[in-house]
């Protein structure tokens, strides 16, 4: 039996097929154009296939420029950050959530009111610490100055706060302390928002490009934005090394979305649990 | 268990990608030729003294000999320039090395600036006259005892124009203008010889019109000429009428003159009644690399993007036209690049070796011509106009014979020149706005930018300022 397709679901799919095209469009024109020559890239009227493709733009990116290091740096700093991002996250989101003290609600206040300073208004004295403490140019300024992401305890407080805290009890009442609870109860139930909250952290690690170009100085501890900025020029800018260098960099994020995809959608769509 | 799974193979990247940041050789360090050298150093024969008014004496011993390692930060485009003649340097004065930071062009002066106030930057960088307002608080200015103020000037150009409340940062290594690109196939096409080199804008607006091909509708296939991007020709046009684009205050844009109103008019009728451009064209050495424009105005620097990117691409260069050939003050603006500029925060030996090597800069030929060849420049230094690698550079030489006729307007703030390219320039070539009308608006909002702004303008400093009419 034929099914029957209705027409405001094909209107529906039509405008979501449009929504695609125009959302991966300047990435197809990103990935085509890392193999065309700058020649072709500038010129008029475009071409969208590459007429002669090449790899030279790989080639020069990974030979001119220490593109291997910064790539090698980039995940370093990702995967160390992230996952102390994720634990510092769990525990504060399990603190204002499940733990009562005295001005829990107001101390959440103030600490969700830090989303709402600008980067450029604390970032020169950010910088100001970083040289008395003597971390210029080196890993610890990247990672240790934001370990505590606002954003994360944010999140993880809210599905924390929708498990039934008749389960943090019984679980209290055998005799497990807090740490226990965090992670033997707490931590197996929200993987999802976990997953869906690395896939937000990671993003925002993988392309900073400020902080860890005013903090590193040494051209082998650069990250990757650090090192595509490079390819900009003075007057006019090597689009054709920029491009693949773009390609290369959003691999890694394409992988760990897919990776994490199931989860994260989980995560995102998750109502959580009611008592 | 999939999260373990996870977390595994997560923690063998941290190890790996860690173990591997752990051998990183920190910044790049020139291996000075120390101890070969310093073997050398007695049996070392007198090394000979070098420049033209302003010498260089190579034997002379710096920092009393101990070891000083430079931190030079330098955007990534002028890396192995430096990275070249610093090495060079070491091998005068082996007691000297350099440690580099690599940095984007864009964001040079987000990064210096901050670790320069924090006493934790470089102790000498690559340095550009439009921070002046930000940089010249934090930098040595060269001593009268090493960079006598008459030799300087005898060597270079414009060093009146860049003294700062009596004192000197720098020199302009080179100087950069305005030249009118040409397609020379273009230009044999339609029949012309290097005879109809236009030297005036009548002239040249006959052979943009010859030049320009239109399709069936009338739509522009080749424009004779583009201007889009560098759209601030308007000064240049300003200029070449005598007119200054300050008040006499050096600080208040002017743009109520008929000598305003004159140059805005050309770049209408060019574009919008001859019909030879088209607002709506790519940029114009985009536009020129792909034959659809056969002449444009572009900066020298356009002559090395061409180099590089299009080695095929046949084109010459002649000079700005003027609106009379017989009597014009100048052809327009320049700005130049200068030498590199030393912290006033390094230690007295680093001091001393960073300004000796700003020294070895200004009287080493073979570097400022390096340096400018591959910026696009012509030389600021008189003796070397006329040197064999800028004469066969055709951009370069024309930029040469322009120099003596340009004005530097000083480290006028950035958004002058963009609001000038947005208010008349854009305004009038692309939304055909009528020339009155788009001077207006830029007399409203240019000034606006301007505000906050701590410049004075130097064009009056210029060479030519007493043939100016605008006294």
């Amino acid at each position: 039996m034929k099914k029957k397709v209705s027409i405001s679901k094909i209107i529906i799919y039509i405008f979501l097929l449009l929504g695609t095209i125009i959302i991966l469009f300047p990435f197809f024109w990103m990935f085509l154009s890392s193999f065309k020559t700058m020649e072709e890239i500038v010129a008029f009227p475009p071409t969208f296939f590459p007429e002669n493709p090449t790899i030279a733009n790989y080639i020069n990116v990974w030979s001119e420029m220490n593109f291997g290091r910064y790539f090698l740096n980039s995940v370093f700093v990702l995967v160390v950050k992230t996952l102390i991002i994720l634990y510092t996250s769990i525990l504060g989101g399990y603190v204002f959530s499940k733990l009562h003290f005295r001005f829990r609600n107001g101390i959440f206040l103030i600490v969700l009111s830090t989303m709402m300073i600008p980067v450029p208004v604390t970032i020169l004295s950010l910088y100001q610490e970083m040289v008395w403490v003597g971390w210029i140019d080196t890993y610890k300024a990247l990672i240790i100055t934001g370990v505590f992401n606002t954003f994360g305890i944010f999140v993880m407080k809210q599905f924390i706060a929708g498990i039934p805290d008749s389960l943090i009890e019984s679980a209290r009442l055998d005799g497990a302390g807090e740490f226990r609870v965090l992670h033997q109860i707490i931590f197996p139930l929200i993987k999802p928002a976990l997953s869906a909250l690395a896939i937000f952290i990671c993003l925002q690690i993988w392309n900073d490009f400020l902080w860890p170009f005013l903090v590193m100085n040494s051209d082998s501890k650069y990250t990757i934005p650090v090192g595509l900025a490079l390819f900009k020029g003075r007057f006019y800018t090597d689009y054709a090394k920029q491009l693949t260098g773009a390609a290369i960099t959003i691999l890694p994020v394409l992988v760990i979305y897919l990776f994490l995809q199931k989860q994260f959608v989980e995560g995102i769509t998750m109502s959580g649990m009611k008592e | 268990m999939k999260m373990k799974k996870i977390c595994g193979m997560l923690l063998v990247v941290v190890l790996a990608a860690g173990s591997l940041a752990g051998c990183g050789s920190g910044a790049k360090q020139e291996e000075p030729v120390k101890k070969d050298a310093a073997k050398q150093e007695d049996s070392k024969e007198k090394l000979e003294v070098f420049g033209d008014n302003l010498k260089y004496d190579p034997n002379v011993e710096i920092a009393g000999g101990e070891d000083v390692t430079l931190n030079f930060w330098v955007p990534a485009a002028w890396e192995e320039y430096y990275t070249k003649w610093s090495s060079e340097y070491s091998k005068i004065h082996p007691n000297v090395s350099f440690e580099f930071t690599i940095t984007s062009f864009d964001d040079h002066w987000k990064k210096v600036p901050m670790a320069i106030q924090s006493k934790s930057g470089p102790d000498i960088f690559w340095m550009h006259n439009s921070v002046n307002e930000i940089m010249l608080p934090h930098m040595e200015a060269l001593p009268e005892d090493k960079f006598p103020i008459d030799q300087v000037k005898a060597d270079f150009r414009n060093v009146e124009a860049n003294i700062v409340d009596g004192k000197l940062y720098y020199v302009d290594m080179g100087l950069m203008t305005g030249v009118i690109f040409y397609n020379k196939d273009i230009w044999e096409e339609a029949g012309l010889t290097d005879a109809d080199i236009p030297k005036n804008w009548d002239d040249f607006r006959e052979i943009a019109k010859q030049l320009t091909v239109k399709d069936d509708k009338g739509n522009i296939q080749v424009a004779g000429f583009n201007t889009n991007n560098a759209e601030y020709i308007w000064v240049d046009l300003m200029y070449q009428q005598g007119k200054w684009l300050f008040g006499p205050d050096e600080e208040t844009p002017v743009f109520e003159s008929k000598e305003a109103l004159n140059a805005a008019q050309l770049m209408y009728d060019i574009y919008n009644t001859d019909g030879s451009g088209s607002g709506t064209q790519p940029k114009g050495e985009e536009a020129f690399a792909n034959g659809k424009a056969a002449m444009i105005y572009c900066w020298g620097w356009a002559s090395n993007y061409f180099k590089s990117n299009f080695p095929d691409l046949n084109y010459g260069a002649f000079a700005l036209p003027v609106f009379d050939e017989n009597s014009f003050p100048a052809y327009g603006r320049t700005n130049g690049d200068v030498s590199v500029g030393v912290s006033k925060y390094a230690d007295d030996a680093k001091k001393e070796a960073a300004l000796d090597f700003v020294l070895y800069q200004m009287c080493n030929d073979d570097m400022i011509i390096e340096y400018d060849v591959f910026d696009g420049m012509a030389p600021s230094k008189y003796s070397l106009s006329d040197h064999p690698s800028i004469q066969e550079e055709p951009v370069l030489k024309v930029e040469a014979e322009m120099l003596d006729k340009s004005i530097w307007p000083g480290a006028v703030p950035d958004n002058y020149f963009s609001d000038i390219q947005k208010y008349i320039g854009q305004s009038i070539l692309v939304n055909k706005t009528e020339p009155a009308k788009a001077l207006e608006e830029a007399a409203k909002m240019v000034p606006e930018g301007l505000k906050g702004r701590n410049f004075k303008t130097v064009e009056r400093k210029a060479a030519v300022a007493d043939e100016m009419s605008d006294q």
